[in-house]
């Protein structure tokens, strides 16, 4: 057959195929965009800037925040969940950050995000990652249990009773020191584009509920399973949303 | 009813959709012919490497040919791309060495050609990030200085670009990429370790021991020298010096970053054995004083790298037998079937 023949003939069917039955109207979905940033308390983090303080009264710069997001699940308020296993490779000072997007989800008001800053249980597993150079540096021995760093957070401290520089380094890793982070702030999702932020603030890494002292404490978590808890235990508020309308 | 008539419907759509209709085949490209009268027909060339090595990226505007890798490996080793002819690549990097050379060059040690293929970043201050192209158009370029004009000239040249390009016109840019290509063969992955990996040997009680310091806080050396690479691709300080100049000064130097004072790329511990001296500067003869370095030697400076944890102690503190277990272990790193590799040898 000839090409417009064709053509009236497939648009003819179409309709008579589409126009019989009952029109339900729904909204459209919507398609939410998850970037995220990085401050500490009211500052933007710089790379290698000896002018952060924590709770603790420690100085500290960062040099290295490396980490990974699973598991980021989203609370609409009639009790549905949509979640997004992941993971996610972060790298702070990286040209390029990942976005986290949910396509197609229905819009209207989610209560809270969750997520693991870290790798599930299921995902931590030695040599499961895709074989990236990202996720071989991040590679946690299997002397010391095998699977992957959850984050890597370093650099120089002072503390306020020494003006010594020393290096630290909080390394998260195996499944006791897991973070479950919540956001327990509401938002409202439209139909169509929307962009949010989750903000990570570094300093809630030292503060609570245990209110951490590289100098005394310790500066390097990864030999110590305590340490890492107690890292690890400090950051289910590390993260805070931002909407697009707030920027 | 309405159901019959949807289905119906549906199906004289479907027939009307797949209703023949001849298509023109697409147009073949036209044929690239030579001077000679020879057709470019490159062979495309399969890289192969472990399953448990990180996937290497390739880059689309060189894809890898058998003739562009075989063109590379020419250029290595033929010192047509030095401007007197005096030196090549394969001068200062000897295949028996894992492609290093003992003696110092201008000062520095020599960096071993390993896994490159792998690499963002080149040279011990990361003068050069990016891709192998990159890197070798600066050796070609800069380094060399490469006269073109012999190699077009040659008797044999022109048509060895031709079979690799499909151009008999010489120039820096396809040296670059054929170079690159030989460097993405160049892959060694059947060390003792590697065959320990794949359960084809045991390693000695010694080696294992080296091993346990190696990947746990002990000695503490994965997390620069990351599996399976044997490096991380950064920069770090790794607390050689107290105060830098000149040329200690590192990434510095590059970049004029305060932060990067004192840094340096990780070379891979790949072939350790044979590719001494060590560190930028060729300071440590032996691998066991690089290991006394490590475990009582570090100096403290601004930039110290976070990872060195017990700088303000020297350093790791290993006992004697922790030391030459260590060093045992790293001789399980040494790659015979990469350092007598024919593919990478010297091809005239």
């Amino acid at each position: 057959m000839e090409f417009p023949i064709k053509s009236i003939l497939v648009i003819a069917c179409s309709t008579l195929l589409f126009s019989c039955g009952e029109n339900i109207i729904e909204p459209d979905p919507a398609n939410a965009y998850f970037n995220v940033d990085y401050h500490i308390d009211d500052e933007p983090l710089v790379y290698d800037q000896m002018n952060y303080k924590n709770e603790a009264g420690n100085t500290y710069s960062v040099k290295t925040l490396d980490y990974y997001l699973s598991n980021i699940t989203l609370h609409h308020s009639g009790g549905t969940v949509y979640s997004l296993a992941g993971p996610f490779y972060y790298d702070a000072f990286g040209v390029e950050s990942q976005v986290i997007e949910f396509k197609n989800i229905p819009p209207g008001t989610y209560e809270k995000i969750t997520m693991y800053l870290g790798l599930s249980e299921e995902q931590n597993i030695s040599n499961s990652l895709p074989n990236t150079t990202e996720n071989f540096n991040m590679a946690w021995p299997d002397q010391m249990g095998g699977g992957y760093h959850f984050m890597k957070l370093e650099g120089n401290f002072t503390s306020d009773t020494s003006s010594t520089t020393s290096p630290y380094a909080l390394h998260l890793g195996t499944n006791s020191a897991l973070v479950s982070v919540v956001i327990n702030e509401s938002f409202t999702l439209e139909s169509g584009e929307q962009d949010f932020t989750l903000k990570m603030n570094l300093n809630e890494w030292f503060r609570s509920p245990y209110t951490y002292n590289l100098a005394v404490d310790g500066s390097h978590t990864m030999p110590d399973s305590l340490l890492r808890r107690r890292i690890s235990s400090n950051g289910e508020d590390v993260f805070t949303l931002e909407t697009d309308l707030e920027k | 009813m309405r159901n019959s008539m949807r289905f119906l419907t549906f199906l004289l759509l479907i027939t009307i959709l797949i209703s023949c209709k001849k298509d023109k085949d697409p147009e073949e490209p036209p044929k690239i012919i030579s001077s000679s009268g020879k057709e470019y027909d490159p062979t495309s060339y399969t890289l192969e490497y472990p399953d448990n090595f990180p996937v290497m990226e390739l880059n689309e505007e060189n894809p890898m040919t058998e003739e562009g890798v075989e063109l590379g490996r020419k250029l290595y080793y033929d010192p047509i791309l030095h401007p007197q002819g005096s030196r090549s690549c394969a001068s200062c990097h000897d295949q028996k060495l894992s492609f290093t050379v003992s003696a110092l060059k201008d000062g520095r040690s020599v960096m071993h050609h390993v896994n490159l293929g792998w690499a963002s970043k080149f040279l011990w201050e990361g003068g050069v990030e990016g891709t192998l192209e990159d890197i070798m158009r600066f050796e070609v370029e800069d380094f060399f200085q490469t006269d073109v004009s012999k190699l077009q000239e040659h008797s044999t040249y022109p048509d060895d670009f031709f079979s690799a390009f499909g151009t008999e016109d010489v120039s820096t840019e396809l040296c670059a990429k054929a170079l690159a290509q030989f460097f993405r063969t160049m892959i060694s992955s059947d060390s003792k370790f590697d065959k320990y990996l794949r359960g084809e040997v045991m390693l000695t009680a010694s080696e294992f021991r080296g091993f346990d310091l190696f990947n746990t806080e002990k000695g503490d050396c994965f997390h620069c020298h990351s599996l399976p690479l044997f490096t991380d691709d950064k920069y770090h300080n790794i607390g050689l010096d107290s105060t830098f100049s000149g040329s200690d000064q590192g990434r510095y130097n590059v970049t004029g970053n305060s932060s990067d004072m004192g840094k340096f790329k990780t070379p891979t511990l790949r072939n350790i054995e044979l590719t001494g001296p060590y560190m930028h500067d060729g300071r440590f003869q032996t691998l066991e004083e690089v290991v006394d370095f490590y475990s009582e030697g570090l100096q403290n400076s601004a930039t110290i790298d976070p990872l060195m944890k017990n700088v303000h102690q020297g350093g790791v503190q290993l006992n004697p037998i922790e030391k030459q277990d260590l060093v045992n272990f790293l001789k399980t790193l040494t790659d015979t079937t990469y350092t007598q590799n024919p593919d990478l040898s010297y091809p005239f």
